[in-house]
This record gives C-alpha cells, sequence and structure tokens, in this order.
C-alpha cells in the first residue's frame, strides 16, 4: 500500500496544481532569462543555454514527481483524470526536453571536434586543444549529455512514485 | 516495498544500462568525428581534400556505438522484465521496462539514419567514383549490411522474442 493512498482532497489538489505549474513556470522562466541575457549581452554562451536547459529540466522533473504523487493519492477515489493529466503532460515535455538537450549536446560536440582542424589555403593542420576550447565547447558538451542522462533518471524514478505494491 | 527504498536503496540497473550505452555512444560519436578529421589532416592532397580513398573509420566507430545502444537497451529491457515478473505493480519498474522501448526505438532511429548516410554520401552519379573496389565495397556494402544486421536484431530482440515477464506489459 502507497503512504501517498492515505492523501487527504487538498493535498492531492496541491500536488496537482504543482504537477502542472512547475513545467509551465519553469519553461517561462527559462525562456525570460534567454531573451534578457541575449537582450542585456546579445549572445547566449554555451553554458547559459546549459543553465537555460537545466532549469526547464528540474522544472519538467519537478512536475513529474508531483504529478506522480496526485496519480497515487487520486487512486483510492477513483477520480484520476486530471492527474493523469498532468503525468501526460510532464511525460511529453519531458520526450521533447530529452531529444532536444540530446540533440545540442551532439551538435555541441561536434563543433568542438571540427574547432580542432585549422583550414588555411594550403594543408589543413590539426591542433591541439586549447584552453578556450575546452571550457567554452568541449566540457560543455560533456555537460549537456551528463545533463540529458540525469534528467531521464531522475524522471523515471521520481515518476514512479506511489507504487501499487 | 516502499517506492522511497526502491529509489535510493537499490540500484536500478534496468535504467541505467541503457543511459550507459547512450553515454558510450556519445564518445564514440565525438571519437569518430575526431578519427575523420585526423584522416583528412593525414590524407589531404589538393586532388583528394576529403579522403576519398581511404575507408572511413567513423562509420563502423558510429556503427559500433550504435551496437552498444541496442545491446545495453536490451539488457536493460531484459532485466526490467525480470524485475516486473517478480514485482508487477511496482511503477519503477514497469516505467523502465517503458524506457527501454524508447532507448530501443532511438537506437533503430539512429540506426537508420546511419544507413541512410551512408547510402546517400556514397551514391556514384554518372559512374565518376573511381576509388578501389575494396574501398568501395567497405565504405558502402559492408556497413549497409552491418547496419542492417543490428537494426533487425535489435527489432527481432525487442518486439518479437518479448522477455518473459513482459507478456503483460
Amino acid at each position: 500500500m502507497s503512504k501517498y493512498a492515505a492523501l487527504d482532497e487538498g493535498q492531492i489538489r496541491k500536488a496537482l496544481a504543482f504537477g502542472y505549474a512547475s513545467p509551465v513556470v519553469g519553461l517561462t522562466v527559462a525562456f525570460l532569462t534567454g531573451a534578457a541575457i541575449s537582450d542585456l549581452f546579445g549572445t547566449l554562451e554555451t553554458w547559459t543555454w546549459f543553465a537555460i536547459q537545466a532549469l526547464i529540466g528540474a522544472a519538467i522533473v519537478t512536475g513529474a514527481h508531483f504529478s506522480a504523487i496526485a496519480v497515487a493519492g487520486s487512486e483510492a477515489t477513483g477520480n484520476k483524470g486530471a492527474s493523469k493529466g498532468a503525468a501526460r503532460l510532464n511525460l511529453v515535455l519531458a520526450i521533447i526536453w530529452f531529444y532536444f538537450v540530446g540533440i545540442q549536446s551532439f551538435a555541441i560536440g561536434a563543433m568542438a571536434i571540427g574547432g580542432l582542424v585549422e583550414y588555411g589555403p594550403g594543408h589543413p593542420v590539426l591542433k591541439a586543444p586549447s584552453s578556450h576550447l575546452w571550457l567554452t565547447e568541449l566540457l560543455p558538451a560533456q555537460a549537456f549529455i551528463l545533463l540529458t542522462l540525469a534528467g531521464i533518471y531522475f524522471f523515471v524514478t521520481l515518476r514512479s512514485k506511489g507504487s501499487k505494491s | 516495498m516502499s517506492e522511497t527504498k526502491t529509489f535510493w536503496g537499490r540500484i536500478n540497473w534496468g535504467l541505467r544500462f541503457p543511459l550507459l550505452g547512450m553515454l558510450l555512444f556519445w564518445y564514440l560519436f565525438l571519437v569518430s568525428l575526431y578519427a575523420e578529421q585526423v584522416l583528412t589532416v593525414n590524407t589531404w592532397t589538393p586532388e583528394n581534400y576529403n579522403g576519398q580513398n581511404y575507408v572511413h573509420p567513423a562509420i563502423y566507430l558510429n556503427l559500433i556505438g550504435i551496437a552498444i545502444l541496442v545491446v545495453t537497451a536490451l539488457i536493460g529491457r531484459r532485466i526490467a522484465a525480470a524485475t516486473i515478473a517478480v514485482e508487477p505493480n511496482l511503477r519503477l519498474n514497469r516505467n523502465t521496462y517503458a524506457f527501454t522501448t524508447v532507448a530501443i526505438i532511438t537506437a533503430l532511429i539512429a540506426s537508420g539514419i546511419l544507413a541512410i548516410a551512408v547510402f546517400l554520401s556514397n551514391l556514384n552519379f554518372g559512374g565518376t567514383d573511381t576509388r578501389d573496389p575494396m574501398v568501395r565495397l567497405l565504405s558502402l556494402y559492408v556497413p549497409i549490411i552491418l547496419d542492417a544486421a543490428v537494426l533487425l536484431f535489435g527489432i527481432l530482440r525487442a518486439f518479437v522474442v518479448k522477455p518473459k515477464g513482459a507478456k503483460n506489459v
């Protein structure tokens, strides 16, 4: 028996509200932050992108966590429609986010490796990665793929709250 | 069993195997790009600027990466199915199983994209490709056959020969 089966109506409603609100608020804050930074500095550095994606991912994982609690709590009342809707909303957003961040990590990594070759008028030259390349492209690319994998891990485990057994 | 104990207390290898496979695939992808750059630099001549007369190792490195992705997702799926057979109502097991399905589908899509990329980048329009037949065989025909084998293996093991615990999932 799950501990969430004993939740009262108010607690379920609160979890449901967080389940719906968390991804929407997270996305809005992330978009506004990105827009403000690009307005102020005229560019979006890779690490800024990372912070934006981490914020969106955290908001979706939090939303999944609360919607799972709402689903588990409303199992006893039999009124699961809205809770399942919140869970599905977070699932769809999570899938889009995973693919987007994953593809971004591949693209940044490819750009970093591409930057190792210097093409000139003659023979191309393979350079050793500079500290600047490490800090601005190679490290962020690895951070992006790790963010994607961590996001998947936390999403799947936190979405599984409220086990029936 | 409490879900909190499941989350923190037990290593969920059904979930970790595909994630590990994805990480290895990502690193192999970068290694394949680096290998491609090394080949370009070392074989560069004004007439042959993209290593046309050499077998590109990137194709095989990407193929190995996709094979790792498929196999780790399949192992994760077997583990998830086995845990479902023990605890059929535990959501973590069912969600892990569903995730391994997504991981396999992602690997199969990647495999399809690789086959199309290999095919399109080696088309011989107008018969102007003057490469050694062995280079052409190893750059075009063999990778496509191996890629199809990986694709078929993944599809059959994931969706036809399903793990025992997963009959009702």
